[in-house]
């Protein structure tokens, strides 16, 4: 029983040191600001013009995706090299993707009918705010355990108090409250991002193609 | 009483060296544990030497405990490995083998 446990324990830390690159505490990071956005260039004082949200936030969320992808291919792949997990791994790394899929569909609809008006949040109707919070907490505490990333409990209760977060300071009358609430919450995730991925490249030198063929 | 010592005595000299040597161990604990993994992978979570896994690697093919695939990633070269079922039926019965010894001891 024991034997079994380590074997778990040795499996669950080899696949665990693929989330200790801080390139997804990057990509989350940069995702999270990309969602308080176009309130914050509201606050700022951009002038409002037809797509200006889409035409900041998308090559945002691009470059988020790009330097994941190919951080992960240059950066994480040729010092940690190359597995392929058992086939119950694999079945999980699909639950999530379904999960995360699912997931944004759902928060893309209710973030679309909350910044389009037709949910009004202040009026009342705290029921979708709450949706909010469940959905996005639940999602990462779910993706949290399925994965063994233990930082993205911490990242859900991020996204999930961020939209709240906004709408408190602004009911306390702040000039900038969603540029606090988000930029705060994603600085953090960036920090630990780039702090892991230094961690991470002084840890693991590139292995030259001698030695590792 | 003596018998069963004498059991265990036997149990113990009859274990698979090539298993049982620590480093050995690791290599096929990890593998054992992922579908197949390429050189870099083992070296960084074994924390053994180049020169050292390498030559330990040679004694598992050598067994036929682990298949070694060279290939070409990139135009780079890439040693893929992967346990056989001889690799895996051996680390198995290690495993209930020392499972068995260390129960049996007295406290």
């Amino acid at each position: 029983m024991v034997a079994n446990a380590d074997l778990k324990q040795l499996e669950r830390k080899a696949f665990r040191s693929f989330y200790q690159d801080g390139l997804w505490d990057i990509y989350l990071g940069l995702l999270l600001l990309g969602m308080g956005l176009p309130r914050i260039l509201d606050e700022l004082g951009l002038p409002s013009a037809p797509g200006r949200e889409a035409l900041i936030m998308l090559p945002l969320v691009i470059f988020a995706l790009m330097l994941l992808v190919l951080g992960k291919k240059w950066i994480t792949s040729p010092r940690l090299g190359y597995v392929k997990f058992s086939p119950a791994r694999k079945k999980k790394t699909t639950v999530i993707g379904l999960i995360l899929v699912i997931t944004f569909l759902l928060g893309a609809g209710l973030y679309a009918l909350v910044e389009t008006g037709l949910v009004n949040l202040g009026g009342g109707n705290h029921l979708f705010l709450v949706f909010f919070v469940v959905l996005s907490a639940g999602v990462f505490a779910l993706m949290a355990y399925l994965l063994d990333f233990r930082r993205l409990y911490a990242y859900g209760l991020l996204f999930a108090l961020a939209l709240p977060a906004a709408k408190a300071l602004q009911g306390a009358g702040s000039a900038y409250p969603f540029l606090i609430a988000y930029v705060s919450g994603a600085i953090i995730m960036l920090a630990a991002g780039v702090a892991a991925l230094l961690r991470f490249v002084h840890k693991y030198p590139p292995v030259s193609p001698e030695a590792a063929g | 009483m003596i018998q069963d010592a004498k059991n265990h005595l036997e149990t113990l000299s009859n274990l698979d060296r090539i298993v049982h040597e620590p480093a050995r161990l690791m290599i096929l604990a990890l593998l054992y544990v992922v579908e197949e993994a390429d050189f870099t992978f083992i070296l960084r979570q074994s924390g053994l030497t180049w020169g050292n896994l390498s030559s330990h690697l040679t004694k598992l093919e050598t067994r036929g405990y682990v298949q070694v695939t060279k290939r070409f990633v990139a135009k780079k070269p890439n040693t893929v490995l992967r346990l056989t079922e001889a690799g895996r039926t051996a680390f198995q019965d290690y495993r209930r083998s020392m499972t068995e010894i260390l129960e049996q001891l007295p406290e």
